[in-house]
């Protein structure tokens, strides 16, 4: 217990104090009726986002820094932990990793500019172990793999290689990478012990749960993939879905259908939804109310840490979505549903 | 020594007929620091260089030669070019010479390519017929399947499960043959109407098919020992191949390798024409040049232009952009062979700019002395000498360092002769002044009073730059005169009470410290009132204020004199751990040799001590003496800021 207290003491306090700062429903709902990005600005600097705002002058500018302030809560997070834990949530940043790697084989692959694709990165800095010049330069996506050779992501790209050249579309290598990265938070959260476990196998179960889900979705409605094709695609380690219960859900032709055969509690939540659009905001929802619990259990565990990093990366998701909804010239409502959490976070 | 080489800034106006042959002088002599003509006055005369398509013809002699280079297996060296190059003129030579090496070698270079392939696809099919060989199979029966499909592959050991679940509503099998890092092999079969649902789920799970040829028949081992003979069979090709390699390698060698000079001499002569600027059918051409070097180069220019040609120098204090500060005149440093390659140390912390004195020498002096104090030894600076002169003979990339090591083995092995210490023994060679362990309070004493002598020397090489400079103002501020005879004070007063132990100060120094404190906190208004231009203020903003600013400066600069005086007690400290080191491993080696086969361990301990030493202690004390030249030493005078010395193949 003691070694607990001494391992959580300060991290837990740190996220709880981190935690007060997040936007409000108040924040949003002045964020989503400013008039312009010039307003837009004006309100964001004074909540945590002006400490250290630069000069923005675009839209991307500010999705830039919004996502600097992001990795830089995470550093702050990680400058809090130590060991397995700490390698836990470095875990998390392995998405915005190989988000950066499947930029640049893009960029290789439709030949883009090197300075377009560098302006696409996420900057990760020291957070990141990709070879970014010699990606840059490679003249292939095979020279490039190969330049990955002492990074984790060779070997599951080395199985990708051959359908890539057989059949010349990044997405075995996209899929492969992604398959490859919840394998390793898998594994990562497999290292902890009790409590700590027990936590993030369940925080990290519903985000794959999530995705298994909406995965399923996507192929069915945009690749017209098999059921069997779905399977293989398929992330292990959910909360409530097993390789069996994905199985069947990719063998369903209608959405009520996928929901009828859902497990608790995707069922009840889901019940009422008609479209595969609304299930991203239902289930986001229900991860934010589980992130929120965590916030009232014993205090001293890694729940509280991973939880508020959460957390924060989906207020910065809202932040973008609204962004990019007053660029497109959006009403306040259609913005408004996009955000499918604020209602949930507010005053607590 | 002491300051640069002195440059001078050069123009010159060429016709256009003789620019190939003024631009190809100005190569060979490598002493020039082109100006790209947008940064002179004659920025109007910048034109849009034509030669880049001559460059294109050239960076592609370059293609072909590096592919011969490459494919004749040539090593790469340098011969001595000594002709004058001139683009346009070689062009055609260099075209026909190529062409013609290119017609002789290249139907070897692609048969040994092609040799090449056909070796890597016999190794890869050995390799997977290897892969094969556990499960004894027999290529013919497996082709004569007939409701049956199947595929052989090696798939992701991990996906195998999510696999099989994928397949359980149809007819399969999945053979697990045998286990290759983290894949598997296996064959896979189902029903011919299910083909499609099989391959579709093994693609899925990354199953990096295994191309069994319908070439192949019979048993595994059968196919392996023929394609191992066809693979004999081509190796003893690619010798024959190698042998008619060799012998073009010997005929061409030197002729590529030639033309390869050449072809980056056209290059350089190229490129360094986008550097100029042309009105008409006139180029100009401006850069700096050593001034020593000028007459030559005039002489040489007249000659190959026949007159037409005309070459100023002009001097960097004339130049309006150098005196506004738009142009910086660069640095070519100007150091005795043994010195010079501390210049990597200084440039490291900055360029000098042009008037400032160039602290290289005062810095390779005091580095070594310290390194030397801090370790003496003369079997350690032994040792240093022999490694540096291995470096310097035999690691031709890394000579400077080199050097320097050599110079700190000799610096380390003389102050080992005055602590009378080889390898830590005392009683090999006389002590010539004493041993650090047995007199620590002298020890420390000296080191202060050098760390007071390289302030000092700091100090005074910052009044001299201030006076270079012209820039007076410095003088009165706690890093200028003023402050240096507050320092000074100060520090008589420490010496004398480290010397003789009394701390007597004299009333005419309290009264000396109180005006020089005066004058340094009243520096800005005294400074505002002798060089006051019209309508400046004597104190800019409220007179408590600057006056409370200057003082706090003032303290501040005081403890940072002190502190940096202190910080040289490093020196003594880094010493006696040397000698502490030593301590240690002369007890560990006398306890092992109580033990068994003590004589052995006796000496392994020493041996592999004073390896411990040489390589932490070495390490230690280089940073150490690197961090009190530039935080205590340099910080004092040198700001830095000086454009480097660029000669025209470097900068291109």
């Amino acid at each position: 217990m003691i070694g607990k207290v001494l391992k959580y003491s300060y991290i837990n306090a740190k996220a709880r104090a981190m935690k007060s700062r997040l936007l409000t429903a108040e924040d949003y709902h002045i964020l989503i009726s400013t008039k312009n990005l010039e307003e837009l600005l004006t309100y964001l600097r004074t909540t945590i986002y002006g400490e250290g705002m630069p000069e923005v002058s675009s839209p991307k500018e500010l999705t830039d820094y919004l996502y600097q302030h992001l990795f830089a809560t995470y550093g702050k997070i990680l400058g809090g932990l130590r060991g397995k834990e700490k390698e836990v949530i470095k875990t998390l940043l392995l998405r915005y990793e190989i988000e950066n790697l499947k930029t640049l084989f893009r960029g290789i692959e439709f030949k883009i500019p090197k300075e377009k694709q560098k302006s696409l990165l996420y900057s990760l800095n020291s957070y990141s172990t990709l070879p970014t010049p010699e990606l840059l330069e490679a003249k292939d996506i095979k020279q490039a793999i190969f330049s990955l050779k002492k990074t984790r992501y060779f070997s599951p790209l080395t199985y990708a290689l051959h359908q890539y050249e057989s059949e010349r579309s990044l997405f075995p290598l996209e899929i492969s990478l992604d398959l490859f990265m919840f394998k390793e938070m898998t594994r990562m959260i497999q290292y902890l012990s009790g409590k700590d476990k027990k936590i993030s196998s369940k925080i990290v179960g519903i985000l794959i749960d999530a995705l298994n889900i909406l995965w399923i979705e996507r192929f069915k409605e945009y690749y017209h993939l098999s059921p069997e094709e779905i399977l293989n695609y398929a992330i292990e380690g959910g909360y409530r879905l097993g390789l069996r219960k994905i199985k069947k859900l990719a063998q369903t032709k209608e959405v009520q259908d996928l929901i009828q055969i859902l497990p608790s509690p995707y069922d009840e939540l889901l019940k009422e939804v008609k479209s595969w659009k609304e299930i991203r905001k239902k289930i986001n929802t229900f991860l934010i109310r589980e992130l929120l619990k965590v916030f009232s259990m014993p205090p001293f565990q890694i729940g509280v840490p991973l939880s508020y990093i959460l957390l924060k990366e989906l207020e910065v998701q809202n932040l973008i979505a609204i962004i990019e909804g007053k660029r497109l010239g959006f009403s306040h409502e259609k913005i408004d549903s996009f955000l499918t959490y604020k209602q949930e976070i507010a005053g607590v | 020594m002491f300051k640069p080489t002195r440059v001078s800034r050069l123009n010159i106006q060429v016709p256009e007929e003789y620019i190939s042959q003024v631009t190809s002088i100005l190569a060979k002599m490598h002493l020039l620091h082109l100006i790209h003509i947008k940064e002179t006055p004659l920025k109007k005369f910048e034109y849009e260089e034509k030669s880049q398509e001559m460059l294109l013809k050239y960076q592609g002699f370059m293609q072909t030669l590096k592919e011969i280079i490459s494919g004749l297996n040539i090593e790469e060296k340098v011969p001595p070019v000594d002709i004058e190059i001139i683009p346009e003129r070689q062009l055609f030579e260099l075209r026909e010479n190529i062409d013609s090496i290119q017609k002789k070698t290249y139907p070897v270079i692609e048969k040994l390519k092609e040799n090449e392939e056909k070796l890597e696809e016999k190794t890869k099919c050995i390799e997977k017929l290897k892969l094969l060989l556990p499960s004894e199979i027999d290529f013919n029966r497996l082709f004569s399947l007939y409701f049956l499909h199947w595929t052989i592959g090696l798939l992701p050991t991990d996906n195998i499960e999510k696999l099989e679940l994928s397949l359980e509503d149809t007819f399969h099998a999945i053979v697990q043959v045998s286990q290759i890092k983290d894949r598997t092999l296996v064959f896979a079969f189902c029903l011919k109407e299910n083909k499609s649902v099989l391959e579709r789920a093994l693609k899925s799970a990354f199953l990096e098919e295994l191309d069994i040829s319908e070439d192949l028949k019979g048993r595994v081992e059968d196919n392996l020992n023929q394609v191992i003979e066809e693979k004999e069979k081509l190796e003893t090709e690619k010798n024959e191949l190698l042998k008619y390699q060799a012998e073009l390698r010997q005929t061409y060698e030197e002729k590529v390798l030639f033309m390869k000079e050449k072809i980056i001499m056209a290059e350089i002569i190229l490129k360094a024409r986008s550097f100029f600027g042309k009105i008409e059918k006139t180029y100009f051409i401006s850069g700096w040049i050593p001034k020593k070097l000028f007459e030559e180069l005039k002489k040489r220019i007249l000659e190959v232009t026949k007159g037409k040609a005309i070459v100023e120098l002009v001097e960097p204090e004339l130049e309006k952009e150098v005196r506004s500060g738009v142009l910086k005149v660069p640095i070519l440093f100007n150091n005795p062979y043994l010195i010079r390659p501390f210049e990597k140390l200084t440039t490291l912390y900055g360029v000098p700019r042009y008037k400032e004195i160039e602290p290289t020498p005062f810095l390779a002096l005091s580095f070594l002395l310290m390194f030397g104090f801090m370790f003496g030894d003369v079997g350690h600076g032994a040792v240093l000498f022999i490694i540096g002169y291995y470096v310097f003979r035999r690691l031709y990339k890394y000579m400077d360092y080199g050097i320097i090591l050599m110079e700190c083995g000799i610096s380390s092995a003389l102050f080992g002769l005055l602590y009378g210490s080889v390898f830590g023994y005392s009683n090999i060679v006389p002590t010539l002044w004493f041993e650090p362990m047995k007199n620590i309070p002298t020890f420390i004493k000296t080191a202060l009073i050098f760390g007071i002598g390289i302030i000092s020397l700091g100090l005074i090489l910052n009044i001299i730059n201030a006076i270079k400079l012209k820039r007076y103002e410095e003088l009165l501020s706690h890093g200028g005169l003023i402050g240096a005879m507050f320092y000074w004070i100060l520090a008589g007063i420490a010496i004398r009470y480290v010397v003789s132990g009394k701390l007597t100060i004299l009333p005419w120094l309290v009264f000396a410290i109180i005006v020089l404190i005066l004058l340094m906190t009243l520096k800005k208004p005294l400074i505002n009132l002798i060089f006051r231009k019209k309508r400046r203020k004597i104190v800019s903003r409220g007179l408590g204020i600057s006056l409370l600013e200057s003082f706090i400066e003032v303290i501040d600069g005081i403890i940072s004199y002190v502190a940096n005086t202190v910080s040289f007690i490093r020196i003594a400290a880094f010493a006696l751990t040397h000698a502490g080191l030593f301590i240690a491993v002369f007890s560990l080696a006398e306890t092992m040799s109580r033990f068994r086969g003590g004589g052995l361990l006796y000496w392994l301990i020493i041996v592999l001590g004073n390896i411990v030493i040489i390589g932490l202690e070495g390490l230690v004390v280089s940073i150490q003496a690197l961090r009190l030249e530039y935080y205590e030493f340099f910080s004092k005078f040198f700001k830095g800021g000086g454009e480097p010395f660029k000669p025209l193949e470097v900068k291109l």
